[in-house]
Formats: structure tokens, sequence, C-alpha cells
């Protein structure tokens, strides 16, 4: 058994692949690439299959994380080529290894949010205070301080509008880089209801190192 | 990713359903395109993609060089208010050209209640909907699909219809049409052109005069187009065009799998089934083409799942060589089969066992009556002691529950009959308590109970459909009849069934209907929660056309009626005889035991029937 993690892309159409259609995209592209996957035990066998990180439906992905399990001793050296031939368009494996290190030790994903909106100049400073949010999660909502969940946050203008690039926390008690539009949008500088593009550039570990 | 586009997907409910860009969609390059074709399926992506023959189509006409083939869908109500705001009209899914880069529109019409869906596509994709409002040759918009076998309610929005089996009459079409196109043909002599092609229909050329009682008076063909437009078909079915692959979407779709065709038409010869007349002649395809097919659909889709289709499947002669061969490939790789459509009177402890090897799928059987005399009288030719055979057989093997489908409404039905739904569902749970293998687990039963709608080109296009009123009371004596412990029972709505039969068995005055209950909103009818029959019904009035008269009506046996200028190949004498037959609840043999002459054999060159 060899445990792999795969490193992939997810551009254009294939971000409204919603997390659990993605899982069974990916499944079926390894059968296509007829690899000798690792099925799980029970009643109702299917493809052991793992996403690190799942992202909100939408959300472009230049780093996503995916973990399965091959019945090999060693991963095969085109692995990531026999994959890239069978995936939908929009997704692409970039780079290929094993599955050391546990999902635990993920700290923060890197974000670039690109707004449609005309940039203005205090748009930083609105961050520089303490902000309260109201966080959503499945044990319900409660208020927490925004930038206690911030690594990194910056905004530059681009054209006519602007863009924030920004480390965030992930794993146990996320923060959806959502929040950071909330904000924007509660201080009217940012038009309903166009979404900005979010992109996701970088998964990271508790000391904001590259986690694979 | 257009701006526009993202700006609607990120408002609105599964979104990839409108991305194309799945696995195995064809990208062709522009350059050196002569026909942009759009297949256009008037319902979600949801159906559409669940639909075989247009995977075959598709396959078809991308093989060839010059043309690209693309899909387009209806978007639900969500997704079409954020491209009207947005202003993106209808786009090919491959693409996200917009419709104006097609030359043609290709629908397929598989349900009546799908016509307004039609209309509204149309308009999202900036296309004229009337056929005379359209004078170049591109848009040419076209059908074809079941629907066609009385197609004229929508004839007014079509320029050709094409009548019959697609795979070889629409390339035709398709090549005849890139050659117009080099030539500059005006469209009147292009379509003239096209009578040439087996299956054109042009409804354009037939003139319809009706009486004053409206009923039709005459149906005349005009610039040569024949008396009667015969069904196309294909002769060789072994050897017709499949696809190796199917795009395998990246969202849950209805029929999620790998799917091979066994044959196509069926010996039964049940009354009320319009395909079960309309597939006429019967022809298979041989064990190793189908297991060959299967296996490269799974290859190439990464399907867990292969289905083996066709109108009552257990009827393929080869059934248990194919079983055999196909789960020896399939169960080391995890892959399901699946039989959709089995009789219950040729089913058997090997069959199942074969198709529950992966994993246990649900069980299904459709007894249509209650009673045998009304069994007879549609001729499903099913004896109560078959169906409780076949259900001991699945519950002795850890079965513990099972669909049940019948039609209510049937011609000379009366409350013994639907008395008889009743008994036989207790019939079932007895079977169950007696041959149950864990009968602690208790039984679950779905009974479902549809609403007859008598179709063109059956033995019941001379019988009227039940009234609303009757419907009405014959359902509520159903509901007292079914409240049995463990028994689930879901009926069809009434008023949807009602107007499937007015234009089931419509003629083309109802375009003008289909247009005006579209203009006021109806869209996607074939879903309750859109669905308006007020609308409809105001519709009716506005443009002074009774739908009672096409729902209820018994026509007399000289009649014209609207679709007797197409020819299934089923003759309207013999549909006439089976008609009497039924009226004396008299059975007619399947056709494995001789040749019924019922006509068909004049499409395929007197070749006998795959029984």
């Amino acid at each position: 058994m060899f445990n792999v993690r795969i490193q992939f892309e997810k551009k254009g159409g294939a971000a409204y692949i919603s997390h659990l259609d993605l899982m069974k995209t990916l499944q079926r592209a390894l059968l296509r690439a007829q690899l000798p996957v690792k099925y799980t035990e029970g009643f109702n066998p299917h493809i052991y299959l793992s996403i690190l990180v799942p992202l909100s439906t939408g959300y472009q992905s230049e780093y996503d994380l995916c973990d399965f399990g091959l019945l090999l001793d060693s991963c095969p050296d085109d692995l990531a080529e026999r994959l890239n031939r069978a995936l939908p368009q929009g997704l692409r494996v970039t780079r290929v290894g094993e599955a050391r290190r546990p999902v635990n030790q993920i700290g923060f994903c890197g974000y670039e949010i690109h707004y449609h909106s005309p940039w203005d100049p205090a748009i930083p400073g609105l961050f520089e205070q303490p902000v309260k949010i109201l966080k959503h999660s499945k044990r319900g909502d409660r208020e927490v301080v925004l930038n206690d969940y911030v690594r990194t946050l910056e905004f530059r203008p681009e054209g006519d509008s602007f863009c924030c690039t920004c480390q965030l926390k992930a794993g146990d008690d996320p923060l959806n880089p959502s929040y950071i539009t909330d904000v924007l949008r509660f201080h009217s500088r940012v038009g309903q209801p166009d979404r900005p593009l979010y992109i996701r550039k970088s998964i990271l570990d508790k000391e904001g190192e590259a986690f694979f | 990713m257009d701006y526009k586009l993202k700006q609607c997907l990120d408002n609105v409910r599964k979104p990839a359903r409108y991305t194309g860009g799945e696995y195995n969609q064809v990208i062709k390059d522009k350059a050196g395109l002569e026909c942009r074709f759009a297949l256009c399926f008037p319902e979600l992506y949801e159906i559409a993609m669940s639909h075989l023959g247009s995977k075959i189509l598709y396959g078809r006409l991308n093989a060839m060089d010059k043309v690209w083939c693309e899909r387009m869908h209806a978007p639900a109500p969500d997704m079409e208010r954020e491209m009207r705001r947005v202003g993106l009209p209808l786009y090919g899914l491959e693409s996200k050209d917009p419709a104006s880069a097609f030359d043609i529109f290709g629908f397929s019409l598989q349900y009546e209640l799908n016509y307004t869906t039609v209309l509204n596509m149309l308009d999202l994709a900036g296309v004229p909907q009337f056929s005379k409002d359209r004078h170049s040759l591109s848009p040419l918009v076209i059908a074809g699909g079941p629907c066609v076998y009385n197609v004229e309610p929508v004839v007014d929005f079509f320029d050709i219809i094409l009548v019959g089996e697609g795979e070889e009459n629409l390339p035709a079409l398709v090549e005849l049409y890139m050659e117009a196109k080099r030539q500059n043909m005006d469209k009147q002599s292009f379509l003239e052109k096209a009578l040439e092609i087996e299956g054109v229909y042009v409804p354009s050329f037939y003139q319809v005069d009706y009486k004053e009682d409206g009923i039709i008076a005459a149906i005349t063909p005009t610039h040569g187009a024949p008396a009667q437009v015969k069904k196309a078909i294909v002769r060789d079915l072994d050897k017709a065009y499949y696809p190796e692959s199917f795009i395998v979407p990246s969202t849950d779709v209805v029929f999620d799998r790998a799917m091979v065709e066994l044959f196509r038409g069926c010996r039964r010869g049940c009354r009320f089934c319009q395909a079960g007349y309309t597939y006429r002649p019967i022809r298979a395809k041989s064990a190793e083409t189908l297991a060959s097919q299967a296996k490269r659909l799974i290859e190439t889709t990464g399907y867990e799942e292969v289905s083996l289709t066709s109108l009552s499947s257990s009827d393929y002669p080869q059934l248990e060589s194919l079983c055999d061969a196909l789960v020896d490939y399939c169960e080391p790789r995890h892959v399901n089969l699946a039989l959709p459509s089995l009789r219950a009177d040729n089913f058997n402890l090997d069959l199942m066992e074969n198709i529950q090897k992966v994993r246990k799928s649900g069980l299904t059987f459709a007894p249509e009556a209650g009673t045998q005399r009304l069994r007879d009288v549609i001729n499903k030719n099913l004896y109560e002691e078959d169906l409780l055979n076949a259900c001991s057989i699945a519950f002795g093997a850890g079965y513990n529950s099972v669909k049940l489908y019948f039609m209510m409404g049937l011609p000379t039905e009366t409350e013994e009959d639907l008395a008889g739904i009743g008994s036989i569902v207790r019939h079932v749970i007895q079977t169950f308590r007696q041959t149950a293998k864990n009968k602690a687990r208790g039984i679950k039963i779905n009974v479902g109970v549809s609403t007859f709608v008598p179709k063109a080109q059956t033995p019941f296009q001379w019988v009227g459909q039940a009234t609303q009123q009757q419907v009405k009371e014959r359902q509520e004596f159903l509901r007292e009849q079914l409240k049995i412990k463990n028994v689930s029972f879901s009926l069809h709505k009434r008023e949807s069934s009602y107007l499937e039969a007015v234009f089931a068995r419509g003629d083309r005055r109802l375009s003008a209907v289909i247009y005006e209950a579209w203009k006021n909103g109806c869209n996607l009818d074939a879903w309750d929660e859109y669905f308006s029959f007020d609308t409809w019904m105001k519709a009716f009035e506005t443009c002074g056309l009774d739908p009672d008269f096409y729902a209820y009506r018994s026509p007399a046996k000289e009649e014209i009626l609207p679709w007797d200028h197409i020819f299934s190949g089923v003759m309207k004498e013999y549909l006439w005889s089976e008609y009497q037959q039924a009226l004396q609840g008299v059975a007619t043999p399947d056709c494995a035991h001789g040749c019924r002459n019922c006509g068909a054999l004049t499409l395929s060159g007197g070749r006998p029937c795959d029984v």
C-alpha cells in the first residue's frame, strides 16, 4: 500500500463542482486512469479518497490536496500524467508525493481575492482595528474578532479595481475568505450582487510554511 | 471565464450544470467547420444528461469532420433569471459560444409537457419561435424523438421533423445542409431537397383542413411531399454506430451510468404502449457486440454501473450469456449490473443473482392492471401467479422491498379492476410472509399508479381519456384500497395527465395555445412546482380551443386522425383490429409465437423480427 497525496488545480468551470461531486469526479478519474486503487471495506465498498481542505463551491483553486491509496509499493512515475489524461477540463494534477504529514498539522490557507469595485485607499484601514464578525459554523453562530484568524492581509489597486492577498486560519476553526468581503460590503466599499473572484494559492502548516 | 457567466454561476443552485467541461466532452477547432449543431434537450441538465439517444447522436454528429455538435439544455428558473439579468443568451456548453453562432438547433421531443420549454429555449437563444418567421437557411430548427408520432401540436415551430431513428438520417440531413450552405441555397429549396432523405417531415408542406365540428377534413401534401412520411430505421442494429464514450457529468444526474441497448422494439404488444408499436420491427444486438460496447464504456467513463436497457429487457434472447460475460468482467472492478426493465413472467433466480452481485438495487414490476380481465384488455399478458412467483424468488433471496406500477383510467375499467390493485398488493405481502428469508425486517411496497393517457399510433388512439372527475373519484377509491400497513402509494397529478392527453392526440391548431401559455409564463411543465394548470386553461380560452375535444373524444374509425400522414410502420387497420380485440377482452399472443403481420416488416425489407 502506498498513500498518495496529489496537489491539483481547480480552475474555470471546474471551480463550480461541489465538494461531494468533486470526490466522485476524482474517483472516476482514478478508475479511468486504470490505477490499482484502495477500496474501503464493508457492505458497500467505494474508493477511499479524501480532499484535505474542501473549498466553497465556486472558488478557484491553484492549490488543492487530495489523498488516496494505491495497492503498490511505490508511486508510479507517470501518475500525474495518467491522471491528467483522465481528468475533466479545469482539473489538473501539479505535484505527486507521499501522504506523510497528518491533516491536523494544517494551519492556514493563502488566498487572492479579486474585486470588481473601485479601489479606495481607505480600505486597508478598515482592518487596522479589531473587527468583530458573526462567524457561522456547524455548531452555531458566534461573535469573534476577525483579526485573530488572519496571518497576513494586504490590499493593492489592480486596474480599475483592487485585489486582496491574505493567509487565513484553516483546520479546526477555519475562516472563509468571504468574511473579508463581508467587512468591505458592510462599509459599502464593494457593490452588490457581484461576487469577487476567490483563488486559493496555498495550504500552509501552523508555522506558515508549505504543508506539502 | 466570461464575466457574465461567472456572475450567473455565483448566484444559482447547482452551478455545475451550466459549466460544461465534463470528461469526454468534444472540443473542436473552429477553423474548417461548416456546421455548428446545437443538440437541444428541453429539460434540465440532470434529465438531459440521462438520455441515451442524445449520447448516440452527439457522438455520431461529432464523428463528422466539418460538424461540431454541442449541448444546450434548459436552465432552471434561477439560472434563467440570472441569464436575462446580465444579458447572457443560451450558449453551447462546450464552447460557451452564444446561440447566434449555431446553424442548426435540433430538439429532442421526449414528452408532451416539454413543449413550452422548447419555446423558452428558442427565446433565450434569440431565435424566432415560429418557422414562418425564420426566412433564411440559418438558423434551422428541427426535432426528433418519440413525440414525433404525433408532433402536430408543435409543428408551427419546426422547419423539419425527423421521424424515426436518427443515427443515419440526421447525419444525412446535416450533410445536405452543408451542401446547401455551400451552394447558397434558399430555405425553401433546401426543404424540398430534404424530402429525399428517409423520415424527413416538413410540416409546412402539408395543408390541413377542418370540418365545422373541428374534425379534420383533409391533410393535403404540397411541394412534392409524400402522402405519408415513413419512419426511418436502422436496419442492422448490431453494426449501427454506438458511442465508445459518454460524457461523464461532474455533478449528479438522474441516470449516471454506462448504458448499452440490448434491442429496439418489443414483442409483447401491450396496447397502451406507444414505444411498443413505434419501435417495431424488433432488432437485437449480439451478446458479443454488447459485451464489448459495455466494457469499452466502463473503461472510458469510470462508471461503476452499467445498465442493460431496452423495453422489457428480460425478453432479450441471449440475456444469460451476456450477463455471464459481463459479471466476470464487472465483479472484480466493482461495477454493478442494472436491468431496469424486467417482466415478472421471465424473471429467475440466476438473473437476479447476476444483477445483485456487486450492489443490490431495487426491484420493480409493472402488472399495470388489477384484474386478469383488464390485463387481457390491455394485452399485458401477465398472470398474477407470475408476479407472485417472481416476488417469492426475490423475497427468498433476501429482498424485502418491491415497487409495483399500475395504471388507472384504462379503457373498460370498473371498480372491480381498481379493487384488484389492492388485492394484488395484499397477495404480495402474503407471499412475503410465506417466503421471506428474513421476515423480521418487514416488507416495504411502493405502489405507483399513473393515469392512462391514450397515445397516437397505438390501438387506444381511438379511446377518450377518463374525465378529470372520474379520475378524481377513482384516485380517492384507490387511496382507500391501498391504506395497507407498509405500503406507500403515489399518484400522478391529474391535471398533468389531462394536458398530456390533449397534446398526445392534438392537432396543429394547438401550436397557438402552446405559444400563448409560454407567453404567460408556462415553462418546465413536467415539474409540479412550475406547472400552472390555470395558465394553460386560460390559454385554451384565449385561442378559442376546447381541450376536452382532444382529451376525451373517441374518434370514429373512418375519421382522419391528425397524425395519419406519419407512418410508424404499423398499419392503421392492424391497430384498429387490436382495438376491437381489446374491447372484447381478447389478448394477442406475443410476437415470439408467430408474426402478427402488423406491417412493420415493410420497414426492414421483410427481414423478420429478432424474437
